[in-house]
């Protein structure tokens, strides 16, 4: 995992992509036990262009490639890890890169989605194993659930967190009641 | 400028790349997946939690 964090630095620093921030199942690891197979969702703001996302990516996939990743399909794989690039496509994704978490991995400087982040685009893409791992991380106490509500409100997402505080309530309550027996 | 809709649809196709490459891996690569990632978990949580703590004592 080391490697790629390092190339994606790499590419920030010699200004390929503007910035990034590791969400999805690797960001969420950085908050709770892993729970699924391994892929970096690296989230990332282009350099300002006029030309088509082609264009824009392609020399993102030749640095990375430079930096020893090895391109198959639209992923770019480091040894045992593959790396996604995904772009900034809505304005949650957007805030989300922007407001991430400087975060020091064994001696890498990287940059990882807030935990009020990564349940709110958890919520907006709404699959199971979604509503799971914000399920978890309201169990588990590790986001500030007025943050997240906050966050909910402002994207339209407050239906869905309402869902899964219900789910993760009820887990919770489930549980303590089986400890009393 | 390069729209939403067109970030949309490239997001949606690295995801859908990514889940073919997954689905190919046998149980026993998956099992070995996830015993990296729980390795790696368990350095990213105690990187988040110094994280935390030094941006608690800078408030």
């Amino acid at each position: 995992m080391q490697a790629a964090l390092k190339a994606l630095n790499k590419l920030v620093a010699r200004g390929i992509l503007q910035s990034y921030a590791i969400g999805g199942a690797i960001g969420a690891s950085f908050y709770l036990p892993a729970m699924q197979t391994e892929d970096i969702d690296a989230f990332v703001f282009l350099p300002p262009s006029s030309s088509s996302l082609l264009v824009s990516l392609t020399p993102v996939y030749e640095a990375l490639q430079e930096q020893g990743g090895v391109a198959e399909r639209e992923y770019v794989r480091f040894g045992e890890w593959p790396l996604q690039i995904l772009t900034d496509a809505t304005p949650l994704i957007s805030e989300a890169i922007r407001e991430a978490v400087e975060v020091d991995f064994e001696g890498i400087p990287t940059r990882v989605f807030r935990a009020e982040h990564l349940c709110a685009v958890a919520l907006q893409t709404g699959r199971a194993k979604d509503y799971a791992r914000v399920g978890m991380f309201l169990e588990q106490g590790e986001v500030d659930r007025d943050a997240l509500a906050n966050l909910a409100a402002r994207y339209d997402l407050s239906a869905q967190l309402e869902r899964a505080v219900k789910a993760a309530d009820s887990r919770g309550e489930q549980k303590a009641d089986d400890l009393r027996r | 400028m390069i729209s939403d809709a067109e970030k949309a649809e490239f997001n949606a196709r690295a995801k859908a790349s990514m889940l073919v490459y997954l689905k190919s891996k046998s149980w026993p690569e998956k099992i070995r997946s996830i015993e990296r990632m729980n390795r790696a978990a368990k350095v990213a949580r105690e990187a988040m939690r110094k994280a935390r703590a030094s941006q608690a004592g800078n408030l």
